[in-house]
This record gives structure tokens, sequence and C-alpha cells, in this order.
């Protein structure tokens, strides 16, 4: 747009970067993988780090109904367990395909934090700090952008499916989550318009130019490079190959399937593609878990959807040896109350619940930390957000003790002064 | 007609009362040269040149978005150039002031930090309160009386009756009705919120850190923020409906806010009363003041101490906010972070201020008029190449993105576009205005409370509005709206263009840029016809029926799967009738909101358009001015 501004040049960094040039894109998304290419792939990521998948169940999923089952008893509820490829672990009844690949989950049931409300739960487990109105705390996928990701990749480093997210805080907006509203749509106005064809987009990008030219002189504004600057780059994402990567129809038919038919699933399927371009933090949204009323007919619908994309993503990535680089979280903001209410719903809580990892170098074919009978009290092993966020950045190869300087001058850890949990590093 | 229409006629008779009436006080208050002369004291002092005054017409451009959050109109940009009267800011100034957009604009400011933009919520209604606000503000309510009814409101938070046999309505609903209460309720599920929310937005001052640990360089404990927050620990909501949780009605709980005798059973009720827990057992206490007495409402013992006028954050904070706001940075930075740490800059300038606001009866358009009418506001836009570092003392004036509210509304008036909306929606531009808005703030990913500002940073809203429905659909040429209209009045090319500027960055195009757009009409091209992306709603025919998957639905089909099919109005009004409850009218929102933002842009975006190749120049240039920085900026 401008010659001033210097834009720098995308780059894949070296190895990423011949791998695109070499396999192509659509070689490497394939289902059939060819092995030395899938070897490739794997010495990249090796070398690139880690990535994360945030599977986000907004509303506060029961633990009750899903990973810490207590059939039979008075808070149980209808579902019954069923038995897993982890021995000795059971989960709930409508998560079959799961309980399939349940030697890759380590099942915290020992979750335990403070905050009750919806606003102040999701603050706190996407950025492990209780919500303090001064300081916008960075959310883990901003860290990730942060510390992992490359700035000149021509993808965003944190992309956020299915509902907004919780912003970088004072990291910047360059780690701000790039919100993609429905995974069926992919980017949102990537295409040019109708009746805009590629020479018109030129002659309008030279009407633009006198314009930002004119503004220039007479302001000598900053924010006129920074806005040229921003355009170059959304314009160099609408020509980007890499772009494809938000076309979940260009996988085979069985892949699409595979992970279910839901928008949910197809946010799964777009975040692996993601993860395997390069995109490093990707978090997908499971809404409704806010279950008041109605709480069984509710979960199982939620776990129809979940059951089979958690499953298909975690086979999909082990097939392309992706899952030991590739950490999957899967959580909601609090967990809900063992009584059931007069409507059949459960309320928010809290005291103790339940979230898993799974990839990522987790030690999988576990359940970590136990509630009571009655799944209302942490029994063993109580795990605090701190020690939850510190278990992840470790597993993520970033030290939960890096800090970063907030405006206000306080010094900001990943983790608020937590530590790893062994038990569930592999 | 909208919704905004309508209240702007009514305010609209209100207005032309007050003009007529000639009491109109346009002499530029007197503070104005104190702080003038302490501004040029400070330039002189750290030599700084300051920028040369900025011209008549970039000066009504950014008086009227900073006053009314619009652009002018093109017909009062020529009047106001022509007007030769000396006094002639000022007296804009008081017109602008006393314009229906003024309540309206305020409204939603302090609606967005009082709520949040994103916030839903079964115990607010949000409607009344806007309401209320835009009240407040057209009838120039003294600030410390709003916030004063804000503290201490009591009553019920909605006057919406319920539809006959669900449940009665209190005989006093109609009298006890108060729609400030709503701001209670958007925090009565935390009141440490509500405390620090009171702290920062009516002082200034932030506390909540001490909610978690004692501050390690400031003053305020863990004491001071529980014993403030005891304030709020007898006030609570009760449900006007029971049983309220199973009311098989959507939208707002109709709830009952009261300062009561005792605390509320937080043990019985946590999940609604959990928050107040660690608060019932202080003493509660104003911030470096006095205790609460033990009889009578702790909130209005509250009120009374942060309004009182020997407090010494009540004035200054909300002088720091505007000006920081219209002069793009306070005395104070952030505007809301006053402590011994963090002293302001030209102290005496902000007392000065702030004395004068509290002799005016805090009279917010006074201060407005105050801030409108000083030399730094007058100033040009123009870089002073200082580093970061370096304080310019207001030597220049900023450049400031638009608030979404401000950006959308800027593309919609520029191009006629809110009439077609209108149209289009049968009446319910506000309701889509609303939806684009929503969906606007969550794609860019960012937090609701805060002001959304336009983000340099962010690729998907630069992506909007380059290739968005919003923009593009705008700019499509189309008789008797917008290009339409400018392209069959204008003479020739140039009276067109200098129509699209006044539209757009509100000002006449340089002999400059007239040269450079004369050479770009003279440029050979071909006209495009391309079918663009598809349609994500349906259009046509199609658009008006309902999808067999909700016609043939069965009776106890489940809501969440049939709401995944709703595609069309007919879809989401069939869909209305099936909803059972709070959970399935949050969801129903949400998908209808989606919908909204989306298929009156689409259908824009492919109406009409230019056919020959001087039509589709136009269009470029009409775009370019939507894109364009000077454009998408307050400056």
């Amino acid at each position: 747009m401008n010659d001033e501004v210097q834009m720098t040049k995308p780059c894949l960094g070296p190895v990423a970067r011949r791998t695109f040039l070499t396999g192509g894109l659509g070689g490497l998304l394939s289902l059939c993988i060819p092995r030395w290419q899938a070897m490739a792939a794997v010495a990249d990521a090796k070398r690139r780090g880690k990535s994360c998948i945030l599977l986000w169940m907004n509303g506060g999923p029961s633990h009750l109904d899903t990973f810490d089952p207590k059939p039979g008893t008075a808070t149980g509820g209808p579902f019954e367990a069923i038995s897993t490829s982890a021995p000795g672990v059971k989960i709930c009844e409508h998560l079959p395909l799961l309980a399939e690949q349940a030697r890759h989950l380590a099942i915290i049931r020992s979750m335990t934090s403070k905050e009750g409300n919806h606003d102040r739960g999701q603050y706190l487990m996407h950025t492990g700090y209780a919500p303090s109105g001064t300081l916008k705390h960075p959310s883990l996928g901003s860290w990730v952008s942060h510390e992992l990701g490359d700035p000149n990749f021509e993808l965003p480093n944190f992309v956020s499916i299915r509902g907004p997210s919780i912003s970088s805080g004072f990291l910047g907006v360059q780690h701000n989550p790039f919100t993609v509203q429905d995974p069926n749509q992919g980017v949102r106005n990537l295409p040019l318009a109708k009746d805009v064809d590629r020479s018109r987009f030129s002659a309008r990008r030279e009407a633009l130019a006198i314009l930002q030219d004119g503004f220039r002189a007479e302001t000598h504004a900053a924010a006129v490079a920074n806005h040229d600057a921003v355009y170059d780059k959304s314009v160099r994402l609408m020509q980007s190959s890499l772009v494809k990567a938000f076309n979940i129809k260009d996988e085979p038919r069985a892949v699409q399937q595979a992970y279910g038919d839901s928008d949910f699933g197809r946010g799964c399927l777009m975040a692996r593609r993601l993860i395997e371009t390069g995109v490093r933090f990707v978090e997908v949204t499971l809404d409704g878990w806010d279950t008041h009323i109605d709480n069984f007919t509710k979960t199982t619908y939620l776990m129809h959807d979940l059951d089979p994309a958690f499953a298909a993503l975690i086979r999909d990535l082990e097939e392309r040896h992706m899952l030991d680089d590739t950490l999957i979280v899967w959580m909601g903001e609090f967990g809900r109350t063992p009584k059931i209410s007069p409507a059949d719903g459960r309320d928010h809580y809290p005291n103790a619940w339940a979230t898993v990892l799974a990839g990522g170098g987790v030690r999988g074919g576990q359940a970590f930390g136990s509630t009571d009978a009655e799944g209302a009290r942490v029994a063993s092993h109580p795990v605090t957000v701190p020690d939850y966020f510190a278990t992840i950045a470790r597993l993520l190869g970033m030290d939960p003790k890096h800090e970063e300087i907030s405006p206000v001058g306080r010094p900001i850890a990943i983790s608020d002064g937590g530590k790893p949990i062994a038990a569930l590093i592999g | 007609m909208t919704n905004r229409h309508v209240l702007a006629l009514a305010l609209l008779a209100s207005f032309a009362a007050r003009a007529n009436a000639d009491s109109i006080d346009s002499a530029v208050p007197t503070v104005v040269a104190t702080v003038d002369a302490q501004i040029r004291a400070a330039w002189a002092e750290h030599g700084i040149t300051p920028a040369p005054a900025a011209d008549d017409a970039r000066w009504l451009r950014r008086a009227t978005i900073d006053l009314t959050g619009q652009l002018p109109e093109p017909e009062h940009i020529v009047e106001f150039l022509a007007d030769k009267r000396a006094d002639k800011r000022t007296r804009e100034i008081d017109r602008l002031l006393a314009s229906p957009a003024y309540a309206e604009h305020w409204g939603t400011y302090w609606d967005n930090l009082l709520i949040g933009r994103l916030t839903r919520e079964a115990f607010i209604d949000r409607t009344a309160f806007q309401q209320w606000l835009r009240e407040e503000f057209d009838k120039n309510a003294p600030w410390d009386q709003m916030v004063r009814d804000l503290i201490t409101a009591e009553g019920y938070n909605s006057n919406r009756e319920r539809p006959a046999g669900y449940s009665e309505t209190p005989k006093d609903f109609d009298e006890r009705f108060n729609p400030a209460v709503n701001w209670f309720m958007r925090h009565s599920r935390s009141i440490p919120d509500m405390a620090a929310a009171t702290s920062k937005l009516f002082l200034g001052v932030q506390i909540q850190c001490a909610q978690c640990h004692d501050h390690k360089t400031e003053k305020w404990t863990q004491k001071d923020f529980k014993q403030f927050t005891a304030c709020f620990a007898k006030t609570f909501p009760t449900y006007v409906d029971r049983p309220g949780m199973l009311l098989k009605v959507v939208g707002t709980y109709r709830m009952e806010l009261k300062d009561r005798w005792f605390t509320p059973p937080y043990e019985k009720y946590e999940t609604l009363f959990g928050s107040y827990k660690d608060y019932v057992n202080e003493t509660p206490k104003m911030l470096n003041g006095p205790a609460a007495p033990s009889f009578g409402s702790r909130r209005v013992a509250l009120a009374n101490w942060v309004t009182a006028k020997d407090n010494p954050w009540f004035a200054k904070a909300i002088v720091n906010r505007l000006w920081g706001k219209l002069l793009g940075c306070g005395f104070v930075e952030p505007v809301d972070d006053f402590r011994p740490g963090n002293p302001p800059l030209l102290p005496a300038t902000l007392d000065a201020l702030a004395d004068d606001f509290a002799d005016h009866a805090y009279d917010l358009q006074h201060l407005l008029r105050v801030i409108c009418s000083t030399g730094a506001y007058g100033r040009a836009c123009v870089d002073l190449q200082r580093s970061a570092k370096e304080e310019t003392y207001w030597g220049s004036f900023p450049l400031k993105a638009l608030d979404v509210e401000e950006l959308f509304d800027a593309i919609c008036t520029a191009t006629d576009t809110d009439d077609r909306l209108d149209r289009l929606s049968k009446g319910h531009f506000d309701m889509v205005r609303n939806a684009f808005i929503t969906q606007l703030v969550s794609q860019m990913g960012t937090d609701d409370m805060a002001e959304v500002i336009e983000q340099e940073g962010t690729i998907p809203r630069s992506l909007l509005l380059l290739n968005g429905t919003l923009v593009c659909g705008s700019a499509r040429l189309v008789p008797n709206e917008g290009l339409g209209t400018v392209l069959s009045r204008a003479s020739d090319d140039v009276a067109a263009i200098e129509q699209l500027y006044l539209r757009t960055v509100s000002r006449r195009p340089t002999e400059v840029e007239l040269k450079k757009w004369r050479a770009f009409l003279a440029k050979s091209r071909e006209v495009a016809h391309t079918a663009g992306p598809p349609a994500s709603t349906p259009t046509g025919l199609s658009a008006l029926g309902v999808s067999p998957e909700i016609a043939h639905a069965s009776e106890g089909a489940d809501f969440t799967e049939l709401l995944k099919h709703a595609k069309t109005g007919a879809d989401f009004t069939a869909l209305r009738k099936l909803v059972k409850n709070n959970a399935d009218g949050a969801l129903f929102v949400k998908a209808f909101q989606a919908f909204a933002a989306e298929a009156p842009f689409q259908h824009l975006a492919a109406t009409g358009g230019g056919n020959t190749t001087r039509e589709q120049a136009f269009e470029d240039i009409y775009w370019a001015l939507l894109n364009c920085t000077e454009f998408l900026t307050n400056h």
C-alpha cells in the first residue's frame, strides 16, 4: 500500500517453510501422508516446540455427569459409568469413543477453585488469575502466542473457534485471539466482494493510497502507517495459501464424519488443521453447559457432540504423529452441584470438579485426585488453578515462573505461584 | 422509522423548545482562560511548539463525534463553514449539547462502562437501563445526583408485565419500577465487583487489588476493601415471581432490590449470595473516611460520602475521565487510577477544572463545554514528533479511533444505509445495529467491559472493512440512496466527489486531491461483474419460508437441535414460540443475533451495483473513503 512501511517478509521459520514448499499444503493435510513426510512433520514439531488445543466447555460442565461419575448414589444422576482403555478408570456412558482413547487421558478429578460466577470463572480459567479491574491478565492462548509463536507467521498464533475468548491483556493486540465464529464459514471476509475482481481490488487500494498519503502528509501520524501495515497483513492473509487450513471441507469425507456432525466437531477438525499448519494455540468452544434446568437431557446432547469430536481429535493427532507435541486441554469454568435441584438441574460448583489433559507429554491413562462419595469435596490431591496452569505451562515447554511486566509495573507470571504436578507429566 | 428515530423525535421537541427560548448561554466559561494560561505555560516551560489551530471543518467533525457520537451532516458543514460569526464554535458546542444524539451517545458510553457490551443476564433489563441513562443525559441530570441514584437505587428492575396466568404483578409495580437498580443487578452475585466498580468509575480509585492482597506500594489493605464492600452487604435482590427459577417465560427475571436490616441467606442460596459471605461481619467504612452509621441505609451513607463536596476524588475523577476521553489522555493515566504513586500532570489545572465543575452544580454539559472551549481542544491533529515518553501537554490533538458504535453509525449515515437497514428489517434497525455491534465485539475477541476501540492490530476488523458486506454493500450504487443520490444530484464529477467527502471525512477535497481523482476517473478500466462469496443465509423466495426441519419438528424436539436449522426470519419467528426456559432463551438470542448481524448485510452486498466504468470508479472512491484512516478516526 505504501513504501514507507517496512513490511517483514512472510516467514514460516526455516523448517516449516521447507515442509510447505516440498510437501505442499494439500499433501500434508490429506489422510494418506507419505511416511517420510509424516516423519518430517514430527521433526518440525519437535524443533518448533509444542502446541495446544483448548476444548472450552462454556457454562461449566457437570463433573459427575462426565469424567467423575458416581452411579447409584443420591447425587450421581441417571447415567451409568463405563470402563475405559485406562485400567480402573470409568467415565460416563455417553462418552464411549473417548473411553477407547482413555489411555491418552489424564483426568483430574480434584480441581478446586473459588469463583462460582461465570464471568469470573471464565476469566480465572483462561488466565489463571481472578479478575482484578486494573490489570488485564493475558489468557493462556496469548501466553502461548507470545512465548512460542513465530511473530512472522502468516496466520495468527492464537485462534478461537466458536466464541469469544479472553483477550491478550497487556501482552498486546498481536496476541489477541483471532476469532472464527462459524467453522463452516472459516475466516470471515476473506474473499473479494461481489463485482470486485483482482484488478478492481487493486484500483480500490490505489484510491485508498491517495487518501492515506494525503492524511499522512497532513498529520505525520504513526497511526496511518499502522493502519496501512495491518491492511497489508490482511491482504497477505487473503492471498496466503496457508488459509486453506481453515477449509475443513477439503478434508476427506471420512475424516469429517469421524469428528461428528456438529459445529463443535467441525471446530475440532479445524483446530487440528490449524495446529498442523503451525498455529500454536487453538481454542474450540462448546457452549450450553450451564444446565440449571433439565441437566441430564442437555448433558446427553452435549456429550453426543463432545464424544466423537474429542476422540477423533486424539486419534487423528496420534496417526499424524502430532499427539506428543499437541496438548489437549478439556475444561470449563467450574463444575456443577452434586445436589440435583427440583428443576432436574445442577448449579454452579467450584469446590470440586474435573478437567482433562491429553497428549502433549501428559502421563495418560490415569485419573488423578478424587472427590468424596458424593462428588462434593476433594478427597485426595487437590489441584489449585495455579498448580494446574503451572502443569500446563511445563507441558508446553514454558517456564511457569516466566514473568512479563504489566503496565502497572507489577511482574505477572504465567502461573500465579503454582507448582507443576509431577504425576501428570509423562 | 427506527426506535432511535422515535426517541429522537420525542427529544427533538424539547430541543426545539430550548433553542427557541433563546436561553442558550453562548459565553465561553471563565475557567477556560485559567486552563489555557496554565497549559500555555507548560508548553513554554517544556519547549513545546504546539500544533496550529484546527480549521473549521476539522474542528466541527471532532466536536460532533466527541459530543454526539455522530458525523456532522453535509448541509450543516457547509453552513458552518460559511458562518462568519466570531462565536460560531461556542454556539455549535451548545447546539450539539442540546441535540438528541448527545443523550443517546453518553447513555451508550455509560451503559457500556456500567454494564458492558456483551453482558447478557436474565437479572438485567438492559433496555430499561439504557432508556433511563438516555433520559438522565437528556435532562442533563447533575452528576452527583446521577451517581447517588445509581448507588442507592431500590425497586423493581423491570416494568415488563408477565403474560396472563403466570404470576401476579405486585400492586406497587409501576411506582417502584427503578431502572437504575439494574447496575446493582449486574454485580449482585459478586458484591466485591460492585465495590470495585463504584470506586473505580466514580472515584477513579482502584481498590480491587486489595481484594486478594495488601497492596505492596499503595495504601489500600484487604481490611479497607472488606469494609468498603460491606457497604453493599445488606442490599440484595429477591425474585418478584415465584417460583423464580421455574418461570417458563423468556427474558428478564423481575427482581426487587432493597436495602435491608439483615444480610442475605448466603449459605442457603450460595449461587445467588455466596459473594456476601466474606463481608457480612465487617464494619462498613468509606475509603479513608468514616464508618457508615449503625442505623439506616449503608448505601445512602456511601452515596453521601462519595458525592460530598469534600470527597477528595469525586469531581476530579469525572473531570479527568472526560478530559482523557476528549483529549486522548487524562491528567492521570489510566484515567481511573488515582493514587499517590501516580500523580497527575498539571495538578493545578485538574483542580481548577474540578472546582469549577463542583461550583457549577456538577453540570456535565458545562464541563464538556469547558473542555471543548479550551485552546488544547482546538489544536490541529499533527504529530509533534516527540519521543513516546515525552509529554506534549496536549500541544496537538490526538488521533482517536472511533468506538464500534461510532464506527457503525458513521458508515451507515455516510451512505444512507441506516434507512435501508430499517426498511429491510421492517423497522427494527436498532436490533440489527445491536446484533452487528455485538458480533463485531465478539469477533474482535475483546473484553466486554472496556471501551472497544479500533485496534490497529486486528486483522478480522480490517478484513471486515476491506471485503465485508457492510462497507462493500454500503458503497454500492442504488437509486436514491447514498451514491445514487450523490450522482443523480451532482452537476459534475467534482461536485459528486465533494459530496462524498462531506459525507465521510466531513470536509471538502483539496485541489491536489481533486487532480488525483480526475486522473483516477479517467483511467480506462473494465466493468467488473463477479458473483462474490456465496451468502450464508438464503436469499430470494426461500428467505421467506420456514425450513422443513423446523416446520415439521416433533412435539418434544430438542430446542438446541432445532436452532441449528434456523436460517430464515420465519424460522426464528417459529422457534421463538418453542422457547421453554431461560437456557433456551439465551441460545435463541445468541443464534438470532448472529442471524440479524448477517442477513440484512448480505442483502445490501448483493443489491444494485454500478454498471459503467464511471459508476464503478465512484463506488471505489466511496469504498476508499470508508476505509481510510481519516474516516475511521476522530482527529
